[in-house]
This record gives structure tokens, sequence and C-alpha cells, in this order.
């Protein structure tokens, strides 16, 4: 019963319609955040995170490691993201075609 | 109505996000210890932040679940945006003022959540729709 919830829930035209604006937002910030932004202080220690995500971004993988080794959470969550986008878009072109 | 309820997610995900993105952040600073000093300043903005969002968070999963009448949608939708729009100046002034690189990480949760309630004040609701198909 649960897990038809939640497939009811994921399957939502308004979740799907949010998530896809949420992924659009983060892909904007990101692009600034690896092109356009530069890092001006010292170095503090939250700042591996941020230099190595911005690595990961640049596909610098060696230094993102030497910054930060927990990156490898946005190694998993990046093609995750690009695979729900992906199957968003297939179930929007199949309705359309239906 | 369908859009509004697109921009409540929107502002509730961003809420939650938010939330344990500063949970994360006080562990992480508790964990490093003295090498940072901790001021009452990013005490109180994370106070702000913190009881911003949980009030989002509750008006939202109230609309969601329809208790929220038809006549305080107004005040609902207004609310949402001033709420978001305190949270998002709070982290702006946290990202150009302060040191920390994190912010620029975190500024996107307040973005999504201000998206969201834009979209929240720009839905329509049931009736007007009617009205405006009839007008039509």
């Amino acid at each position: 019963m649960r897990l038809k919830k939640l497939k009811k829930i994921i399957n939502d035209n308004d979740f799907e319609n949010a998530r896809l604006i949420i992924y659009l937002i983060l892909f904007i910030t990101f692009i600034y955040l690896a092109y356009f932004n530069q890092f001006t202080c010292s170095g503090c220690a939250l700042c591996g995170m941020t230099r190595a995500v911005k690595s990961l971004l640049v596909l610098n993988f060696k230094s993102a490691f030497e910054f930060n080794n927990n990156v490898w959470i946005f190694c998993f969550i990046i093609p995750f993201i690009v695979i729900d986008i992906v199957i968003i878009i297939k179930r929007r072109c199949l309705k359309n075609e239906k | 109505m369908k859009t509004k309820r697109t921009g409540t997610i929107l502002c509730l995900v961003g809420n939650i996000l938010n939330i344990i993105g500063f949970i994360i952040f006080i562990l992480y600073f508790k964990t490093l210890g003295s090498g940072i000093s901790v001021n009452t300043e990013m005490i109180v903005d994370g106070l702000i932040i913190v009881i911003d969002s949980a009030i989002m968070i509750a008006l939202s999963i109230l609309f969601l679940k329809g208790k929220i009448n038809k006549d305080l949608m107004k005040l609902y939708s207004i609310s949402m945006l001033l709420l978001s729009i305190t949270l998002f100046a709070v982290l702006c002034i946290l990202f150009l003022s302060s040191v920390l690189c994190c912010y620029m990480i975190y500024i996107v949760f307040p973005i999504i959540s201000l998206v969201g309630s834009i979209m929240i004040l720009a839905g329509k609701e049931k009736n007007e729709v009617k009205e405006t198909k009839k007008d039509n």
C-alpha cells in the first residue's frame, strides 16, 4: 500500500513539474558556481566540499577528491538527476504521442 | 490551482532541503571544533532561517491536505511570498558578508522556495479559470 502511494506521488504531474523546475534551478546555479564564480576567501573548513564540487563540475576528478573525499556523494547524485530528467521527458513524449 | 500545487511542492522541497542543509552545517561546525568562530549573528540568522522554513513547511502541508479555505488563499499566498523573501534576504546577506563559501551552495534552496511562492501567487484558482473560460 505504501509503495503504491509513493509511486502515485512520484508519478504525480505537479510533482514532476516541481522536480523539473528544481533541476533547472540547480543547473543554472551550478553553471554559475563552476564557471563564473571565484573563491575570494583564504579557505575555511567547509571550503573543501564547495571547491570539490566545483572541480567535479569542471570534470577535474583528481583535484575534486583531493579537496574532499566525500565528493563521491555528488558522483552518485548527478547521474541520478540525469536519469530522472530522461524518465520524465520520455513519459511526456509518450503522452503526447498517445 | 495546479500551478499553486506545483509552487507549494517547490516550497516544501526547498524548505526541507534548507533545514537539512542547516542541520548538516551545524553538525559540521560542531565536529570541527574550535577552527571556526560561530558568532551571535550567525546563530540569530540560523534561527530565523529554521523558524521561517518550519512555518513554510507547515503552511504547505496544510495546503496540500486541503485544509486552507478559499477565503484564506490570498493570505496564504502573500504570507508564503513574504516568508520566502525574508529567507532569501537573510541568506543573501550571509552570502555577501560571510567568508564561508558554503553559502554558495546553500543559497539554492531559498531560490527554489522563492520561485515556488511566486508560482503560488501567480496561480489561478478554479473559480477564476471557469470565469475566464465563460468570458471567452
